[in-house]
């Protein structure tokens, strides 16, 4: 079946060079434009649509209220907004209810291949279901508290990069976020893998403000005092796996780039957890009773539960905000590498090493041998242990 | 011979009659009185006052004394007026010895009488007391009678007798007590009452005695005697010596009260000036003619920081502070009096300042003996004195560094103080300037104004509005000055305290501010550009979009036929068999290609087009060149200015243009102009955004010609603003809308911009929910050769 993709814009111009463009496509892709808001919202009504790629500034109903509209009643449909427009407010509203942000002018590949990986992604979980709850979760709740404390650090008009840093990375829904922002073309800065320290820096402490209080961006968590203390759980467990993850990326003398990628994958590496704690908590509770199984063990039983792995919602989600790929696989796979075509040593090969490190105590279980000494890497094991074990004293250090 | 009671064997009717000189008993009855009078008034004057034990106990025997004589010489007054048939003779012995009674009872009376109060029990007893002396006294006077007859007493009348000197004694005793309050008014009268009764008292007792007396026995019954010559003499001895004796006592005592009462009021007066002297603040001494202390008084003593005993003696010289003594040389020596302002020097040698005031004493003989001196300690006064002195030091101190000049004008608009930061303002010292004429501060041309503004304030109320003058400096020189000045009372007189301001910096920071605001407005249009960018931006990156996407299509198109054409190229030369023409025109989809085709290039070219058409717009409406008055089409400005804001109004309005086809070019400033309806559209979307009325509002922009003014309506569907708002649009920084939407600065610069610079006008015409219109009218353009005016904008 071909895979429906929908285009709005105001200007039929735009849409007829979109549609004469993508002439080629025709072959793989089911084409449709709407000149409005409201033609958008019924075709979708007569059909389901895959992707919405839409303008941002149009009259009556802009960009960001039609794919809230159809973040609601479509949840399934991937959307992705295509603008022209500079304006950082306008771009600020697009934050939540847009997967994607793309600028015009758009080059062709970009585009195609923007619309091509969204619709692959979809492999990775198979159920609509569990696709629309991560469809439509615009962001990741975050308990209030956190949120809190960084719109009061935000206020405070001698804050620093590192303390409004030190904050967002507690968090791992709100570290996230702001990946996604700076990973995504919103701010013209699409394409890199920034850290959160460089996302913080380049989005500027301004911009950070705006899109904190803009209503709508992020959502409050409030929930029980034991959710609340597994989420801070998670986000240290986060940033943990994140350092790790860059250290041994270091230790494995890998190019910076993917150095990056490594960090910024370990660092996103429990998106899934959270994900399924916030959404699906019955799931998770299952899933938790194996937090000491082997890997495999958890990554089928999760797979019987819902369809898929943690690793592969979490992936998913990556994917769908424009993470790069190799992120998006190192997440997918960090539980299981053995399962990823790529045979050499990448962001997911420190993963999963650091997924291991990071879980502490007898790790034998938590490791793929197989994978590992496919990579050439059984012999190196201790030595990489080691160099993390100093990562691991500092991260108790901060705990007591 | 012993008097004897009558009993049963004797006959009453054989006694003897007797009878009474009328004379002498009136007489009796006087002397009782007088000497009665006499002792209530020793016993009032003496005994009330202060005196000592023994005056009072001698005081108190004198009067017994005159009042025993008195009842002593009442009974032989008394004796005297009776007659009996038989001569009687009186035995020397106990006629003196009967004073004795009469003596101790006057002493009970005089001490009863000198209390303060009297009980009931002191009043019985001293009038039993006083009774029965007075009875006494008369029976052993009686016992002292010498007759041929034998005497006898009825008991009765005997005890009535007593009864009745007793209950007459308790009755003048308790009159003199009783009467107070006539005493208070007048003692004297009070005091002849009491005498009266006491009188009373002695000579009834003695008359009923002596009705109680028989004379019986006689040896020989004789014609009763007239009274002799004898009796006359004798009774008038009595009496006389009684009178005298009681007399003189009662003037000693009254003289020795008298003087009593001198020396006590001398010694209260002597006790009162001590009481002062002792208790004053003031230091008071007493110098000898060698200047030595004598006397000197508590206060003096603490001054001198000396123990009273000390000093005394001392040469008072030897305290006056060395200043003094160089001041006032010899001063004590010649023992000057007057008042002095000297310094005196105490114990540990402080120096205290003094008021010193001196008067001569005299000696007996008139001639000057020393000097009494007081001292007042004006130590205070000069602390205070200091104090205000200060004051006044710091007041003319703030006034000398007040950083504002303050002068004082006087009514003849003369200078009569001139604080140092007018001396800096000007160039000149205070001793310059000082009673000289205050126009002499100012520019020649300001002397009149000046003039003009001081006597008009004059005789005017306070609180006058500042005026600008141009000062002049000594040199010579002229600065800007402010100058404001308010009537007040000095000494007496109104007089102008003024304030000088030297507003040369504010002056200059006016002179700035205009050319500020010249900047402030190229900036602000600079500001309205920027605005605009993110939309521009969209505008021309929409057409790049599609442009772009058009190219992809032509590319990747001709890159399919290209091949056809080769082939058919190649065919047509070499004289093949053309290849299957329908099936390769087929498989290209020529129909669609011939449609799109065409489109995609017509549509291309009208996209850069409009990308073109926006760069020049925007190079038109910000084209420096355009700063200048020229005249100028307002409907192009309209155009270029909806071309550039199209992302501010497209997805909210429709514009329609409404212009009048024969509007002529008018005089402006194109680039302002421009900036107005740049910020009329852009309100006018915003003002449409905001009312979230459902679809599409309407931006009508009309163009009218005029007589001499050219009408331009900028109107909206939005939501209108209330009369409150309505006021206020034009004000600088107000604004409604939220924080990062607009300056506030809009509608004011667009209103300097027409009204202002361009000698038009706007109004604005607003329905609440409605809309609003505003209505520009600008100047048509002058006749041609008509040069701008390059001062328009400056």
């Amino acid at each position: 079946m071909k895979e429906r993709v929908l285009f709005v814009d105001d200007e039929p111009n735009i849409l007829n060079g979109l549609r004469r463009m993508l002439r080629s496509k025709r072959a793989n892709w089911d084409l449709h434009f709407a000149n409005s808001g409201t033609e958008a919202l019924q075709l979708l009504q007569s059909q389901p649509i895959d992707i919405v790629v839409s303008d941002m500034k149009m009259p009556v109903m802009d960009g960001a209220a039609l794919l809230t509209r159809i973040s609601k009643l479509h949840p399934n449909t991937i959307r992705i907004i295509l603008s022209g427009y500079a304006d950082k407010e306008a771009v600020l509203r697009t934050i939540g209810p847009a997967h994607q942000y793309l600028a015009k002018p758009c080059h062709r590949d970009l585009l195609f291949e923007t619309i091509k990986r969204s619709l692959d992604l979809r492999d990775l979980l198979s159920s609509e279901k569990l696709r629309a709850i991560a469809n439509s979760v615009d962001t990741i709740p975050t308990p209030s508290s956190v949120f809190n404390k960084l719109i009061q650090e935000l206020s405070n008009s001698s804050t620093t990069t590192d303390r409004i840093v030190a904050i967002i990375e507690s968090d791992l829904s709100l570290a996230a976020n702001f990946l996604k922002l700076t990973n995504s073309a919103y701010f013209g800065l699409g394409g890199s893998d920034f850290s959160l320290k460089q996302a913080v820096q380049q989005l500027g402490i301004e911009t950070i403000k705006a899109i904190t209080m803009v209503a709508g961006t992020f959502h409050c968590f409030e929930g029980s005092v034991e959710d609340m203390e597994e989420i801070s759980a998670i986000g240290q467990k986060s940033i943990l796996t994140g350092q790790l993850s860059h250290t041994i990326a270091r230790k494995l003398d890998l190019e910076a780039r993917l150095v990056d990628q490594a960090y910024i994958a370990g660092t996103m590496s429990q998106i899934g957890t959270l994900l399924l704690l916030t959404s699906h908590t019955k799931v998770h509770r299952e899933l938790q009773k194996l937090a000491h199984a082997p890997n495999i063990q958890r990554v089928q039983r999760s797979r019987q539960l819902i369809g898929a792995s943690i690793g592969e919602v979490g992936g998913y989600l990556l994917g769908i905000w424009g993470f790069t790929d190799p992120i998006v696989e190192a997440v997918v796979f960090a539980s299981t590498p053995s399962e990823c075509s790529a045979k050499q040593i990448s962001p997911l090969t420190c993963v999963h090493l650091a997924q291991a490190f990071a879980a502490g105590g007898d790790n034998s279980d938590s490791l793929d041998d197989a994978y590992l000494s496919q990579m050439g890497l059984s012999d190196r094991l201790e030595g990489l242990q080691d160099a993390c074990q100093s990562v691991l004293n500092r991260g108790a250090a901060a705990q007591s | 011979m012993t008097p004897q009671f009558l009993n049963e064997s004797l006959n009453k009717t054989d006694a003897l009659q007797g009878s009474y000189e009328p004379t002498f008993v009136a007489l009796s009855y006087a002397v009782a009185a007088l000497a009665a009078f006499c002792a209530l008034t020793i016993a009032k004057n003496n005994l009330s006052e202060r005196s000592s034990k023994s005056l009072l106990q001698f005081w108190h025997l004198a009067g017994a004394l005159a009042l025993g004589t008195g009842i002593w010489a009442m009974h032989f007054l008394g004796m005297l007026a009776f007659r009996l048939p038989i001569p009687i003779h009186y035995d020397p012995l106990i006629t003196a010895l009967s004073f004795l009674p009469a003596f101790l009872a006057s002493w009970v009376v005089i001490k009863i009488v000198s209390r303060k109060t009297l009980a009931i029990r002191d009043l019985a007893i001293g009038g039993v007391l006083m009774g029965s002396g007075i009875g006494a006294m008369h029976y052993s006077g009686m016992a002292g009678m010498k007759l041929d007859a034998m005497m006898y007493y009825d008991p009765a009348t005997f005890a009535v007798s007593v009864i009745v000197a007793v209950a007459l004694s308790i009755a003048s005793l308790y009159s003199t007590f009783r009467l107070k309050r006539l005493a208070n008014a007048s003692p004297l009268a009070a005091r002849i009452v009491g005498a009266s009764f006491m009188g009373l008292a002695i000579g009834t007792m003695h008359y009923t005695g002596m009705a109680a007396t028989y004379y019986l026995d006689a040896c020989a019954p004789e014609a009763a005697q007239a009274s002799s010559t004898q009796d006359w003499l004798l009774g008038g001895i009595i009496a006389t010596t009684s009178v005298i004796l009681i007399g003189l006592t009662t003037l000693a005592g009254i003289v020795d009260y008298n003087l009593r009462r001198a020396e006590a009021s001398a010694l209260e007066t002597q006790e009162i000036l001590t009481r002062v002297l002792e208790n004053t603040q003031q230091g008071y001494v007493r110098l000898d003619s060698l200047c030595r202390i004598q006397q000197l008084n508590k206060s003096m003593c603490r001054i001198l920081g000396l123990p009273h005993d000390q000093a005394i003696g001392k040469t008072f010289g030897e305290f006056l502070s060395a200043e003094t003594k160089r001041e006032f040389p010899g001063m004590l020596e010649i023992l000057a009096t007057g008042l002095f302002e000297i310094s005196v020097q105490d114990a540990e040698g402080k120096s205290i300042p003094c008021l010193y005031h001196a008067t001569e004493t005299l000696d007996r003989q008139g001639s000057k003996n020393g000097i009494v001196g007081l001292l007042t300690d004006i130590t205070e006064i000069r602390k205070r004195e200091a104090i205000s002195r200060e004051r006044a030091e710091n007041v003319a101190n703030i006034m000398d560094n007040l950083p504002t000049g303050v002068l004082l004008i006087d009514e003849n608009a003369r200078i009569q103080l001139f604080n140092e930061s007018c001396e800096a303002m000007f160039g000149l010292s205070k001793n310059e300037i000082l009673g000289g004429p205050v126009t002499q501060l100012v520019a020649s041309q300001d002397k009149d104004a000046l003039a003009k503004y001081v006597s008009g304030l004059t005789p005017r109320a306070s609180r006058i509005a500042t005026v600008e003058f141009l000062g002049k400096r000594k040199d010579g020189t002229h600065f800007p000055i402010e100058f404001g000045a308010n009537e007040i009372i000095v000494d007496g007189k109104i007089m102008l305290v003024g304030a000088v301001h030297d507003i040369t910096v504010r002056k200059q920071e006016q002179a700035r501010r205009k050319e500020l605001e010249v900047e402030l407005l190229q900036s602000s249009k600079l500001e309205a550009v920027g605005q605009l960018a993110g939309g521009i931006a969209h505008e021309i990156n929409t057409p790049i979009q599609f442009i772009g996407d058009n190219l992809d299509f032509l590319e990747t198109e001709f890159a399919s036929i290209l091949p056809l054409l080769a082939e058919m190229n190649e065919s047509s030369r070499e004289g093949k068999t053309p290849p299957d023409l329908q099936a390769s025109l087929k498989e290209l989809d020529i129909d669609f290609l011939a449609a799109d085709i065409p489109q995609a290039i017509t549509q291309s070219i009208a996209g850069v087009r409009e990308v073109s058409r926006i760069v020049l717009s925007m190079k038109e409406f910000s084209h420096p060149g355009a700063q200048t008055m020229q005249p100028y089409d307002l409907h192009k400005s309209i155009e270029n200015t909806l071309a550039i804001s199209k992302a501010e109004w497209k997805s909210v309005a429709e514009i329609e243009l409404d212009f009048d086809e024969n509007a002529p070019l008018v005089t402006c400033v194109p680039g302002a102009l421009n900036q107005v309806i740049l910020n009329m559209v852009v309100n006018a979307a915003h003002a449409i955004a905001d009312a979230k009325k459902p679809g599409l509002g309407k931006i009508t922009l009309r163009t009218r010609a005029e007589e001499k003014m050219l009408l331009v309506q900028i109107s909206d569907t939005g939501t209108g603003m209330p009369e409150a708002i309505k006021k206020k649009i034009f004000d600088p920084f107000f604004t409604t809308k939220e924080v990062g939407r607009g300056t506030g600065q809009g509608l004011a610069i667009s209103w300097d911009i027409i009204v202002k610079k361009h000698q038009g006008s706007i109004s604005i015409d607003s329905q609440e929910g409605e809309g609003t219109t505003f209505s520009i009218r600008l100047p048509l353009a002058r006749k041609e050769g008509t040069p701008p005016d390059p001062q328009q904008l400056s």
